[in-house]
């Protein structure tokens, strides 16, 4: 396999999915670059929130992915490749890919898609948490408004939640499960690198994977 | 009984299950009047979202009820009365009152208790959509001030609520028809049945078995 997709809406936690799965050495972490950090404190607690490449339209990756159904599978692959330089598996993380996961299903047959789902009000919740419309990293200017990000993460938590049950997608425990089910190497778990072992239903967050 | 105390956290629902045990002929609705209502479409139609009085720091009753502790049973019974002059049991609603949930049992012993509890970011979503400090119905800027407040009193409100149901004997309720039968009060009139799984909240029912 040559990626990872991670999907779910803003707020959902993919990113600490993804987090919690990128240091096993399976994993391309050439995205890495500083600039692309954001921390943010949180219940008292600074954390690395965001990291590494994300996919989204009118981001510096996927910019167009607005009509992502209207791009071959080599020009898609040569975006999801732009911001790596390395070898192993690409996590390839965005929003809007539910709303297409029937497409990337077809299309790399041998790719897992894992998926985060909370309530909508949660990833809501956690999202304006997070920093809102003022999160640095990545940038959320493609909705001028809370109102637009609210319909956002209803519809895509809609298409998301259909995709899972008309795939049989599987339900997942923790990021170990995770590392598992998709066949790759767990991650070493050190303060470091900021991996923990993640247990999904304490975390309030729902992860499943098409395989 | 003379009351009901609601507790829950912004953002809770807890305003939808007042609203759906309300019209009971039970409860004493003289709460009630236009300007203590709030409408909006957070749901996806326009609806009736708070109604009836509520109690809490910076809102119409209840100012000093962060201090409840310090005050005498009849000081708070005047206070609670105060918006109220008709007949039946009296709905008193506070946030605040998550902090005060033994204090309240142990004063008001024959006195129902019902909490509501949403997970932390899914009441601070819910109150933003419902309009967060836009709400004109009750005031949310005295006390809650800002976004940063309104997520810390949310979660610290949630903890103290969590911890009253499991230190305490609470029945959970399935919906607003077996929530008024444990309250063992009239069945409202042109009842809706309001599912609390359904609505994704926990609804706990807290009273003494006498």
């Amino acid at each position: 396999m040559k990626y990872i997709f991670i999907t779910g809406a803003p707020g959902c936690k993919s990113s600490s999915v993804a987090r919690n799965i990128y240091f096993s050495n399976s994993i391309n972490r050439s995205d890495f670059k500083r600039e692309y950090d954001y921390y943010k404190t949180i219940r008292g607690k600074t954390q690395l929130a965001h990291f590494g490449a994300y996919f989204d339209p009118t981001l510096e990756y996927g910019k167009n992915f607005d009509k992502f159904e209207t791009f071959s599978k080599e020009d898609l692959e040569e975006e999801f490749d732009k911001p790596f330089t390395g070898n192993g598996i690409k996590i390839i993380k965005g929003h809007n890919f539910c709303h297409h996961l029937d497409f990337i299903k077809e299309n790399w047959p041998d790719c897992p898609i894992v998926m985060c789902d909370r309530s909508d009000d949660s990833c809501f919740g956690w999202w304006l948490r997070c920093g809102g419309l003022n999160i640095a990293y990545p940038s959320f200017d493609r909705f001028p408004t809370q109102d637009d990000v609210v319909k956002a993460i209803d519809e895509q938590n809609a298409d998301m939640r259909k995709f899972i049950k008309s795939s049989g997608a599987l339900r997942v425990n923790d990021n170990m499960d995770l590392c598992e089910k998709i066949g790759i190497a767990r991650p070493p778990m050190t303060p470091h690198n900021s991996t923990l072992l993640q247990n999904y239903s304490a975390n309030d967050v729902e992860v499943y994977v098409s395989l | 009984m003379k009351y009901i105390f609601i507790a829950g956290a912004p953002g809770s629902k807890w305003s939808s299950v007042v609203k759906n045990i309300y019209y009971s002929p039970s409860i004493d609705r003289s709460d009630y009047s236009d300007s203590r209502t709030y409408y909006h479409d957070a749901s996806g139609s326009r609806q009736l979202m708070h109604l009836g009085v509520y109690f809490d720091p910076g809102m119409e009753f209840g100012n000093k009820l962060q201090l409840m502790e310090y005050m005498s049973k009849e000081e708070l019974e005047a206070e609670f009365d105060r918006p109220f002059s008709g007949e039946g049991v009296r709905i008193i609603k506070s946030h605040v009152f998550c902090h005060h949930l033994d204090f309240i049992r142990k004063t008001w012993t024959d006195c129902p208790i019902v909490c509501v509890e949403r997970a932390n970011d899914a009441c601070l979503g819910w109150w933003v959509r419902c309009g967060h400090f836009g709400i004109t119905y009750p005031s949310y800027s005295g006390y809650y001030k800002n976004l940063r407040e309104m997520s810390f009193h949310i979660d610290k409100q949630n903890a103290d609520l969590r911890k009253f149901v499991k230190d305490n004997p609470s029945a959970m309720m399935s919906d607003n028809i077996e929530l008024c039968e444990k309250l063992g009060i009239d069945l409202p009139v042109e009842l809706d049945i309001q599912n609390y799984n359904l609505n994704n909240i926990n609804v706990y029912l807290n009273q003494n078995a006498s």
